[in-house]
């Protein structure tokens, strides 16, 4: 299991950080996804054996947003 | 409209997939009967008009011989007929309801959102029709004497010229503007050509041309109306409606034949106008919002067909859920709902039962387990193989139970239809009274009968007996009522919901998922050496890779605390008791306390807290390390935060709260408990939830809370059903109030907007018959002119439009302007009648 933070650019709702949510949500692989959408900030708990992280920044960014991937503090 | 041929394969949304057999030859379906000897059909029923026809339908079909029971629903239209069917058949009563007037239909078919529309956006252009009639007739008999005179028709002139560009709005600014000032032009020139040219007789036949093509031509559906009530002997609305424009034609038209001195013959006519035009706004109005309710419900719907994915040969493939049969192998894929009945072949997982049996804890399901259709598949994937389809299958028999639900619940008579059955034949007969009247009085007191004075004070009370305002009383006060309740995030669907709640006395609530959140949570944590965090990642790091039923939600609640799981090197799942895990090289054991036992791990202390915790009605998992116990996490189903509130304040308001859940007593009596709640009923089947509403019912007006499969029946037989939004699409289509967001809080607000609205509908129910109450003594003296019809008919009719939307008249505005206009996302959409 492993915990990622990506810092996601150009959401404007949390109707955005919803659809960021149920989309990293359905990549098999990720646990769970907590998206925030003051911050920017997507929190991805994920099994690095099913899935890459660059996937999910792929993920997010066929949504039309950017995204950056910064470990958790 | 690709859903249009797949919509009934469906099998909870549609209801109407019981009668996908090959009946297509009758109009009806069969249904199996309660009792032997004996059939029972259901039928659907199209032409029925209003609340007293259910009335009608159960006396006709009651008399009989043979026929032991008869339900009717006016909400859905259908009827539910048990017969002996040696004395009786299914054709004849079938030809008894079609002789009386009603028209079966094939329950299949079914109507797009587009056809709604285009059918409102037709209603609303017959109304426009009406109202250039109107206007015309206003201006040919106009007669501008004092500040009355003026101020009156020049009112109804205004408004109706608004509503005109109301309803072109939608089709473009120009347009309405074009339209209502046409409308208004047409009507101004022939008031100037009447002051200017003398056109006296021109006049006279002018407006019989109008009332003739609005009464036959643009309103002739509602002459045909008219006439099918009669024939049942039903004296509603339309009737009483018919009643007032034919004695305004005979009227005017005694004015044409024999042209007696000062004989109002122009507005005898020009008062038929008017009523057929308000008739006809107030039947559009209802349309509107019965539409708008119904395609509200429909949006929150998965339309979506059922598929199940069989597997032939080497192959899968996904079909319909119709054309699986018994004995074909189903795979389900983790998350998926479970579309059959069945037993597990191979695979093993978690499987939440909630909406189908009411346990919140997910059950583990392994091979020769039995799994039922509507649970939903938890991480593993399964192969189920189909012990029952069709009407045998768990899904279809909980959708024949709404059905006898819906025929069984109990009909209401419409207010407005109540007071019609009083008022219709009090207006025939001060009619008849004060024809007699004038005939005998003056015979008697001079030996000569007044014929002439006797019919027109006979037409006079007539036309004055319409209530115009009537047919918007209902339909207004409900724009206003759901359009309030849709602020709060409440959906009014029909009107149970508002003639109905106000009076409900006791209120049975499901558990799972309508009191509790309907999912297990991570409750409690009891970490012996490690912290809690600690206890909770390695728990999680076992878990993560399981399909052990709990293990989500310990998951879930290590990432809402942050907690990243260590790595886990390699594991085993032991079905049915726990996981085996390597994690930074010691071996961890998650599972239930036994399984730790069973391993020769002592839990010394934890022994008596795993006691408390599950005499608490928690689900407990035990942690151990390298053989030694780590601590306890207990899983349980929340309650929702404002539960008890919720409870208590409809206790305050008079309402009993009474529990009824699938689970087991323990668990319903625990949070009965916590919320106050005595009336517990645990451990109840689907089918009999309904049973308990309808004894319930014995002691007054019950109201049912629900959200699951196994709630439908007896949501629907409640005399309020109401839904929370997140429930299945077939407590949904149950219901008749849904809850939008999950807040039990609601439940009062509903209850407050349902009592709020229905003393509005009495208001304007008693606005509406006030102003003509006054008028028929007055037109029985044969004193006055028809013309006073028309000034109570526009009081009454601004009295109540004030009245229903007094500080919020935007609410009405965008119930006219949505005409027309598809909403997002309906596009797709399929509607089932």
């Amino acid at each position: 299991m492993r915990s990622v933070v990506l810092q996601i650019r150009g959401m404007h709702c949390d109707g955005c950080a919803n659809s960021v949510k149920a989309l990293l949500e359905r990549e098999p692989g990720v646990k769970s996804a907590a998206v925030a959408f003051e911050s920017g900030a997507a929190r991805v708990l994920f099994d690095p054996l099913k899935i890459e992280e660059k996937r999910l920044l792929e993920v997010v960014e066929q949504l039309g947003y950017t995204a950056v991937a910064r470990r958790p503090a | 409209m690709l859903d249009l041929e797949r919509a009934p394969g469906r099998t909870v949304g549609a209801m109407n997939t019981l009668t996908q057999a090959n009946d297509a030859i009758h109009p009806w379906a069969e249904e199996p009967s309660s009792r032997p000897n004996r059939r029972k059909i259901r039928a659907h029923i199209g032409g029925l008009h209003c609340s007293l026809c259910i009335g009608t339908i159960e006396k006709a079909l009651g008399r009989i011989q043979g026929v032991d029971k008869v339900a009717v629903s006016l909400t859905h239209e259908q009827a539910l007929v048990e017969f002996d069917p040696q004395l009786v058949q299914p054709e004849s009563l079938v030809q008894t309801l079609r002789d009386i007037g009603y028209t079966l239909y094939d329950p299949r078919k079914l109507r797009s959102f587009e056809d709604e529309e285009r059918e409102l956006v037709r209603e609303g252009h017959r109304f426009v029709i009406a109202v250039g009639a109107s206007l015309a007739a206003i201006a040919l008999i106009l007669n501008p004497i004092g500040i009355w005179g003026e101020m009156l028709p020049a009112l109804v002139f205004a408004s109706l010229v608004a509503m005109v560009y109301l309803v072109l709005r939608p089709s473009g600014i120009l347009a309405a503007l074009a339209g209502a000032g046409g409308l208004a032009a047409v009507a101004v020139f022939l008031f100037y050509l009447r002051q200017t040219a003398r056109m006296d007789a021109a006049t006279a036949w002018i407006t019989a041309g109008l009332a003739v093509f609005l009464v036959f031509g643009v309103g002739r559906h509602i002459v045909y109306m008219a006439v099918q009530a009669l024939r049942r002997g039903i004296l509603n609305q339309h009737v009483l409606l018919e009643v007032g424009a034919f004695a305004g034609l005979v009227g005017g038209s005694i004015g044409l034949a024999l042209r007696p001195a000062g004989y109002p013959t122009a507005p005898f006519f020009a008062v038929s106008v008017m009523i057929a035009t308000y008739h006809i706004f107030s039947e559009w109005l209802s349309l509107i919002v019965k539409t708008r309710s119904s395609q509200a419900v429909k949006r929150l719907l998965n339309l979506q067909p059922d598929l199940a994915r069989v597997v032939r040969g080497d192959r899968e493939v996904e079909i319909d859920i119709g054309e699986v049969k018994v004995g074909d192998l189903v795979r389900i894929r983790p998350g998926e709902r479970v579309p059959v009945d069945g037993t597990v072949e191979s695979g093993h997982s978690g499987v939440d039962q909630s909406l189908v049996t009411g346990e919140p804890v997910p059950v583990e399901k392994r091979e020769g387990d039995v799994i039922v259709g509507g649970s939903m598949n938890g991480t593993g994937t399964l192969l189920v193989r189909v012990s029952a389809v069709g009407e045998e299958s768990f899904l279809q028999r909980v959708v024949r139970q709404v059905e006898d639900a819906r025929a069984l619940k109990p009909g209401i008579l419409h207010l407005v239809d109540r007071v019609l059955r009083v008022y219709t034949p009090v207006v025939l007969l001060i009619s008849a009274l004060a024809f007699a009247g004038w005939m005998l009085g003056p015979y008697l007191a001079t030996g000569h009968a007044e014929l002439g004075r006797a019919v027109f004070a006979a037409l006079s009370v007539l036309v004055m007996g319409y209530p115009c305002a009537v047919g918007i009383s209902a339909p207004l006060s409900i724009v206003r009522g759901a359009g309030e309740a849709a602020d709060l995030g409440i959906l009014m669907r029909t009107g149970e919901a508002f003639q109905t709640y106000r009076l409900v006395n006791q209120i049975v609530l499901d558990k799972t998922g309508t009191l509790t959140e309907g999912k297990p949570t991570v409750r409690e944590i009891e970490a012996l050496t490690l912290t809690e965090n600690e206890l909770l990642a390695l728990a999680s790091a076992a878990e993560s890779s399981s399909e052990h039923p709990l293990g989500d939600a310990i998951v879930q609640a290590a990432f809402a605390r942050h907690v990243v799981p260590p790595e886990v090197q390699s594991f085993e799942a032991i079905p049915g008791k726990g996981v085996i895990a390597r994690s930074e090289g010691r071996e961890i054991l998650v599972g239930g306390p036994h399984f730790l036992r069973e391993r020769g791990i002592g839990m010394g202390t934890l022994d008596a807290r795993v006691a408390a915790l599950e005499e608490e009605g928690r689900t407990v998992i035990a942690v151990a390390r390298e053989g030694e116990a780590l601590g306890l996490i207990a899983l349980g189903d929340a309650l929702r935060p404002d539960a008890a509130d919720a409870v208590a304040a409809l206790r305050r308001a008079g309402v009993a709260p009474i529990l009824v859940t699938g689970d087991n007593l323990r668990a319903a009596r625990r949070i009965a408990g916590r919320i106050g709640i005595e009336d517990v009923h645990a451990q109840v089947l689907p089918g009999a939830k309904a049973d308990i509403v309808r004894s319930l019912q014995k002691g007054g007006k019950v109201a049912m809370v629900g959200d699951g499969i196994n709630d439908a029946p007896a949501l629907m037989q409640a005399d309020v059903g109401i839904a929370m939004g997140s429930g299945t699409d077939i407590a949904l289509e149950s219901a008749d109030i849904i809850l939008l967001r999950s807040q039990l809080t609601l439940l009062l607000r509903a209850c407050e907007i349902s009592s709020r609205s229905y003393r509005k509908m009495v208001q304007n129910v008693a606005l509406a018959f006030c102003f003509n109450g006054i008028g028929i003594p007055l037109a029985a003296t044969g004193l006055i002119y028809p013309v006073w019809a028309m000034v109570a008919m526009a009081v009454s009719v601004t009295a109540i439009f004030i009245n229903s939307l007094w500080g919020n008249p935007s609410l009405f505005i965008n119930a006219i302007s949505s005409v027309g206009c598809v909403p997002d996302g309906a596009g797709a959409g399929t509607s089932v009648r």
